[in-house]
């Protein structure tokens, strides 16, 4: 009976673990702090101060870029080091880790001030994800001083990108950083301009004369999601577009929602023979099967892509950006948000701030390519000619094209239904009828 | 020196109980935690349905699921058995005697001390539809683009997943083989020879028999191994199907957290079919076994 | 002829050595590269050629910019080594001595205990034991990835060190404790030593096991705890084309492997691979 011992171990860490967990009281002086900053009862002296006692910031982003560590040492930290706060960041290889983290800790009832995440670099599910779970600091976007440079003004359409997030509400709990546009690229000595589709229509006839020269990221990789959310805004038959996608699911009868669907899910389908028999897993893969000549053109988020890319030798110095679909070509922001337990949340507002600052736009535009996250007509003229000056090229189309045909991204609870269908009809061939498919998919969520 | 007969003693348990407690709650509490989530306990996703078997029905009603276990032993097997045939070949010649055996010993156990990540890069370099073989192709002549060379990294043909094994294994198959040979010595297979027997004999009824229970247990870790694999199929596999140790992952990071207790039911079977065919390996070989003694 | 080779073992040899060593010296020249573009078989704009004209660290002087945090993942690598190996030393020299010196009921019920680790998935052990350490509020803390690391390591180096225990001079024990050597002389100045060799051999095999795992780090660190391994996959698991900067790491990652070969070459026979080791 040697294994007694052991199994004993064992069951006393079953019962450990079937013990809820205990919410802890939080830090109190952490909560009075935000209740006055929320509140509008500290001035922005007052919370400077706190963060330079506090004395350090910890941010969460996405590290897979090269450039953007670099960027993020080379000119944030030593910003924020002015301001007397030292910036520690964490690279993640995916936001989920953050979001996944404060989820814990929340759950080990780590409250406010007790946590290990000040900021998270996200957008999207991550943000509803947290939303939904009420681990978000609070409203703090607007009353921040920086927030002069967007328009939160609700009843300026425009404003939609900085308080909408995949049709989540932001409710000023995320400071937007960057908009984004979906595009597509194509090297101009194998596909010259003038030979390039320009809408759907025009891609399935190209691709029938030159079959397997191009593909798609597979969902439910998001940049597979917005191809497909592309081409379902292309071909909605009830004409509005974009416009009904905007909705939550709750707005949907299943059968509503399968008739906009399907001519754009007919399409996918009608163009799979003649793609290259390959759905890449991400951008990365995408890329390197148009850096072998596997692809003419290929498509993921990226207005300054192109330019990056020629700089770091990963694209040929032939390569362009395409204005494709001109039916619309989706644009979104991404954002910094506070979790509910963060550890230095006077430094979090500080750095959410200091990132929003024109001079930190513009370097980041100007140095790495990533878009502005500030909206351009909310700026003097002054900062607008510089923004103008200091912006990469887009390399063979101009920024008022691509502003001409931006819509805004899908809703975040039809993207889940989106991508669920695409597995079901177009990767595992299902032959059930389509509004069940998309009446399972719903149901999934 | 097989030590003492007898029972064990308070002051020898201690020398044991460090090491099993460790193991006790980290390994097989691990085991414990993951399977009391997967019926349903997981107060911390909202899920406090314990105990239910719905996670589980779920997974197994899924077709996606056989089809993923299937691919999980085409994986697993394909490079046991070809690399245990290699690896006895390699074995056999590295245990002769021969000029730069001193250099070839160092060298082939590279692959051994380095990650599987490694292997993964150098596939992707090599493999890849515009990797380096395509381009050797192409300038030979053979291949016109990219897309003629054979497409052997993220498909389900796993060309390039039991590339790397391969890489990876058969140097430790190997290894453990050589290893072997050398306790064995060469004496009985001298004696064989010198009694006449051709070299197919001497190696089918002295060195095999001797060498079975080594080629057992590496075949058996190699598989067990590559049964519970992740790095290499997720990089190197397709989006879908590919393994279950993938589909796990993929279940677990989802943003739905109620998707959770089914990535854990998953992994639950997983352990559960790898020790099954483990057991039923390890009974065949006996068999095997007491068959070539009487034979032999 | 027994002990020469025949002319099919000399060219499967050859082949084999080939295989295996070839692939790094690619690696090594995509580590030199720009751009390689299709269907070049050298790179098209070698590194040195941009190196002055980028904004920012390229390739190999990313790699060596603090940026970049490969010399801290080494660090956190070889001190996650470190600390596994002695601790798992610590473990497992008392339960090999007791498990190869006596005989007791449930002996082998505590042996087939110990291969379990090697049979389960590392994803199995590694989902469950996040919420182990999530009870024990050590998730993403260093010593998460080295408690979890025990794991593999462990019932490898009992393995390891049985036979170095059955193989110890019994008697040379008894006639130190007849010379009226104390228990505790008799393990630092006669035991330990004959030990020694074996134990050399299971901790650098340890350090090769633990400087590889990268689920259970990926897992227990949560992204806080960067390695050497953990870095890597960041940069391949995108699956695209292997960039400047994934293959130097490839490199980097091997140094330790490398240093383990040139090491256990005077130090380690041949027959303690009759063991096994699976370093995942």
């Amino acid at each position: 009976m040697t294994l007694k011992l052991p199994m004993m171990a064992l069951a006393g860490f079953v019962a450990l673990g079937m013990v809820p967990s205990v919410a802890a009281a939080a830090d109190t002086a952490a909560e009075q702090f935000r209740d006055q900053f929320l509140n509008g009862e500290l001035t922005w002296d007052d919370v400077s101060a706190r963060a330079r006692q506090e004395g350090e910031v910890n941010w969460f982003h996405w590290g897979g870029s090269e450039q953007l560590n670099s960027w993020i040492e080379q000119v944030a930290a030593p910003e924020m080091k002015k301001l007397g706060v030292t910036l520690k960041t964490t690279r993640l290889a995916g936001t989920r880790e953050a979001v996944d983290l404060v989820l814990t800790e929340k759950q080990a009832g780590r409250g406010v001030g007790e946590g290990s995440v000040d900021l998270i670099w996200l957008n999207g599910d991550n943000f509803y994800t947290l939303s939904s779970q009420d681990a978000l600091f609070g409203s703090f976007a607007e009353k921040l001083p920086q927030s002069r440079n967007f328009e939160f003004d609700s009843t300026d359409p425009r404003s939609q990108l900085n308080l909408s997030d995949f049709g989540t509400p932001t409710g000023g709990q995320e400071m937007p950083w960057s908009g984004e546009q979906y595009i597509c690229y194509a090297d101009m000595a194998r596909l010259p301009r003038q030979e390039a589709p320009a809408d759907f229509e025009e891609l399935e006839g190209w691709l029938k004369e030159n079959p397997g020269r191009f593909t798609y990221v597979k969902p439910p990789h998001y940049i597979g999601n917005t191809f497909v959310q592309t081409v379902l805004y292309a071909f909605n038959p009830s004409g509005r577009g974009y416009q009904d996608f905007q909705k939550p699911i709750e707005e949907f009868t299943p059968e509503a929602l399968a008739e906009i669907m399907l001519p754009g899910f007919e399409y996918l389908k009608r163009i799979e023979p003649h793609l290259l028999p390959v759905y890449p897993q991400n951008q990365q893969a995408n890329q390197a099967l148009y850096n072998n000549g596997e692809v003419d053109l290929a498509c993921e988020f990226g207005l300054y892509l192109v330019d990056s890319y020629r700089k770091t030798g990963a694209f040929s110095e032939t390569t362009e950006t395409l204005l494709f679909p001109n039916t619309g070509m989706i644009k979104n922001k991404n954002f910094l948000t506070i979790p509910v337990n963060a550890p230095h949340p006077a430094a979090a507002l500080v750095f959410a701030d200091l990132m929003s600052r024109f001079d930190m736009q513009a370097s980041k535009l100007e140095k790495i390519g990533y878009p502005l996250g500030i909206d351009r007509w909310k700026l003097s003229k002054q900062q607008q000619e510089t923004a103008n000056s200091v912006a990469p090229s887009h390399f063979g189309v101009t920024a008022e094209d691509l502003a001409a045909v931006a819509v805004p991204d899908t809703n975040a609870s039809l993207v889940k239904v989106i991508e669920r269908v695409w597995q079901a009809y177009i990767e595992r061939k299902s032959d059930k009828p389509f509004p069940e498919i998309v009446l399972n998919a719903m149901k999934a969520g | 020196m097989n030590g003492k007969e007898g029972r064990l003693t308070l002051t020898k348990w201690l020398g044991l109980l460090p090491a099993l407690t460790v193991l006790a709650v980290l390994f097989a509490g691990a085991l414990v935690f993951a399977a009391v989530q997967s019926f349903g306990h997981a107060p911390q996703y909202g899920v406090t349905e314990f105990p239910t078997l719905k996670y589980y029905r779920g997974v197994l009603g899924d077709d996606g699921f056989w089809v993923s276990l299937g691919i999980t032993f085409y994986y697993a097997l394909v490079p046991t058995v070809l690399g245990g045939a290699l690896s006895l070949a390699l074995a056999l010649s590295l245990s002769r005697r021969f000029r730069g055996k001193a250099l070839a010993l160092f060298l082939y156990r590279i692959p051994m001390v380095v990650p599987y990540l490694v292997g993964v890069s150098l596939a992707i370099l090599l493999f890849a539809n515009g990797g380096l073989f395509a381009r050797l192709f192409h300038a030979l002549g053979v291949i016109a683009t990219p897309a003629d060379f054979p497409r052997l990294i993220q498909t389900s043909g796993g060309v390039g997943i039991m590339m790397v094994y391969l890489w990876k294994q058969v140097p430790f198959m190997t290894a453990m083989l050589y290893a072997n040979l050398i306790v064995i010595g060469r004496q009985p297979e001298e004696a064989a020879t010198l009694l006449g027997a051709s070299p197919w004999q001497t190696f089918r009824h002295v060195t095999l028999p001797r060498l079975m229970p080594a080629l057992v247990g590496s075949t058996l870790i190699v598989f067990a191994f590559n049964f519970g694999a992740f790095e290499v199929p997720f990089i190197l596999g397709a989006g879908y199907p590919n393994t279950l140790t993938v589909e796990a992952w993929r279940l677990f990071d989802n943003p739905d957290y109620s998707q959770r207790p089914a990535a854990m039911a998953i992994v639950c079977l997983l352990t559960l079919i790898s020790a099954v065919c483990v057991l039923l390996y390890l009974m065949l070989s006996r068999r095997f076994d007491r068959t070539v003694g009487r034979a032999a | 002829m027994i002990g020469k080779l025949a002319p099919w073992q000399r060219i499967l040899l050859l082949f084999f050595l080939f295989v295996i060593a070839g692939p790094f010296l690619p690696v090594a020249v995509a580590s030199f590269a720009f751009r390689w573009g299709w269907p070049d078989l050298l790179p098209s704009i070698w590194w040195w050629e941009r190196r002055d004209a980028a904004p920012f660290p390229l390739g190999w002087d990313y790699i060596f910019d603090p940026v970049s945090r490969v010399v801290p993942a080494l660090g956190n690598t070889l001190l996650i080594a470190g600390l596994v190996t002695l601790i798992a030393l610590a473990l497992s020299i008392p339960a090999a001595r007791t498990l190869a010196r006596h005989r007791f009921r449930g002996r082998s019920g505590i042996e087939l205990f110990l291969t379990f680790p090697l049979i389960v998935p590392e994803i199995a052990v590694g989902i469950g034991m996040l919420f182990i350490f999530i009870s024990l509020g050590l998730y993403g803390s260093l010593w998460a990835v080295v408690l979890a690391h025990l794991v593999p390591v462990l019932p490898y180096m009992i393995r390891v060190l049985i036979p170095v225990y059955r193989e110890l001079d019994a008697g040379l024990l008894e006639q130190a404790a007849l010379l009226g050597a104390g228990r505790r002389q008799t393990f630092f100045h006669v035991e330990l030593p004959l030990i020694a060799p074996g134990a050399l051999a299971a901790a650098l095999f340890s350090v090769v096991i633990s400087t590889n795992i990268f689920l259970l780090t990926f897992y227990m660190g949560r992204g806080q705890i960067d390695t050497l391994a953990t870095l890597l996959f960041s940069k391949v698991s995108g699956g695209g084309a292997l960039d400047p900067v994934a293959a130097g790491l490839t490199l980097i990652i091997c140094i330790p492997g490398f240093l383990f070969l040139a090491l256990s070459h005077r130090i380690i026979r041949e027959n303690v691979f009759s063991d096994g080791i699976d370093n995942s």
